[in-house]
């Protein structure tokens, strides 16, 4: 490696950003005008020729390098698509466990239909409406880091963890709220105050259940 | 060693596919694939190292190629690049096209 290419190569990066990206383009650079400048060099060029023809041919870097900089960091429409599109699962999950409880009891009171197959129905509807709510959340783009470095790294992280701590709040409401229903309606209809109370303890067994699988992807994505 | 600034701005033009057509024969790297555009063209053209890794980006971008770091212990390590299937149905149309413009543009001159 001929000291002085490396010397020049690294002047052209000074001012570039310290990030990952252009330490590669930085080293690519290096290596193939390296083998450039050897290859004059075995061609019967001078040392001072051989740079000189070799630093020559590269052309405009400093465009590659400013388009290191601009980093797409957030799309500030597609943001606010994000939140109308979360806003409207939300909405509507919420909306169709309303209304399975009112065609619950309306099915019941009104209709004078079999109350289990009611609430059959019922939590057929609140299962769907958990799984939209819970895909959606799942499925929403993180914020993608722009590059490697720390910075980078560290905005990425904060912004996971504030959105895991969103979903599992939400969750955790959602489990109450179900369970909660689930206690008056089952006990209402059916009678049995005696032993409904339990499902207070399989909600939070299931909201515990949640919790663990959320730290468990937190744990997997550090190993 | 540069053609004609006519030659020049079409070569430049169509990088890429001439990019697509050396990784089409084999794995390459930056200075390789430059030196082999110089040999072909007889020394008359040299592809200037920004134009390369900006087509490079470009094509990596677009998944047409894909890039992985060699193993050179001496010096520093070379970026290769390698097409993909994306890559090579890219270079089918872009040579139909250009053997399209070609007889269009010999056809009115």
């Amino acid at each position: 490696m001929n000291e002085k290419l490396r010397a020049q190569v690294e002047r052209l990066f000074a001012d570039a950003p310290k990030t990952r990206r252009a330490a590669e383009l930085q080293e690519e650079l290096l290596s193939d005008l390296n083998d450039k400048f050897n290859d004059l060099m075995a061609s019967g060029c001078g040392e001072e020729e051989a740079l000189r023809r070799t630093m020559s041919g590269i052309g405009d870097v400093d465009e590659l390098i400013r388009e290191l900089r601009e980093t797409n960091v957030m799309d500030y429409a597609e943001m606010n698509r994000q939140r109308k599109r979360t806003a409207l699962v939300v909405a509507g999950s919420v909306g169709l466990i309303l209304l399975s409880v009112i065609l619950l009891i309306l099915g019941v009171e009104v209709f004078r239909w079999d109350p289990v197959v009611m609430v059959v129905i019922m939590l057929t509807m609140i299962l769907a409406a958990v799984c939209a709510m819970v895909y959606h959340f799942m499925s929403r783009p993180r914020y993608v880091k722009a590059d490697d470095t720390i910075v980078e790294e560290f905005k990425e992280w904060k912004s996971t963890n504030t959105r895991n701590e969103r979903v599992v709040k939400s969750l955790h409401s959602i489990v109450w709220t179900v369970t909660t229903a689930v206690y008056f309606l089952f006990s209402f209809l059916v009678g049995g105050w005696a032993y409904s109370w339990v499902i207070f303890l399989i909600g939070t067994a299931v909201n515990r259940i949640i919790q663990l699988s959320f730290e468990l992807r937190e744990e997997n994505r550090h190993v | 060693m540069r053609a004609l600034s006519i030659t020049a701005d079409l070569i430049r033009g169509h990088t890429d596919t001439i990019i697509l057509a050396q990784l089409l024969e084999k794995d390459s790297y930056g200075y390789e694939i430059n030196k082999t555009i110089q040999e072909r063209t007889g020394g008359s053209y040299e592809a200037k190292e920004a134009t390369l890794y900006s087509a490079f980006r470009r094509l990596e971008a677009a998944g047409l190629i894909l890039s992985y770091w060699g193993d050179e212990t001496t010096g520093a390590r070379r970026r290769y690049y390698s097409i993909t299937p994306a890559g090579r149905a890219a270079y089918v149309k872009n040579k139909a096209d250009w053997e399209e413009a070609k007889a269009l543009i010999d056809s009115l001159l």
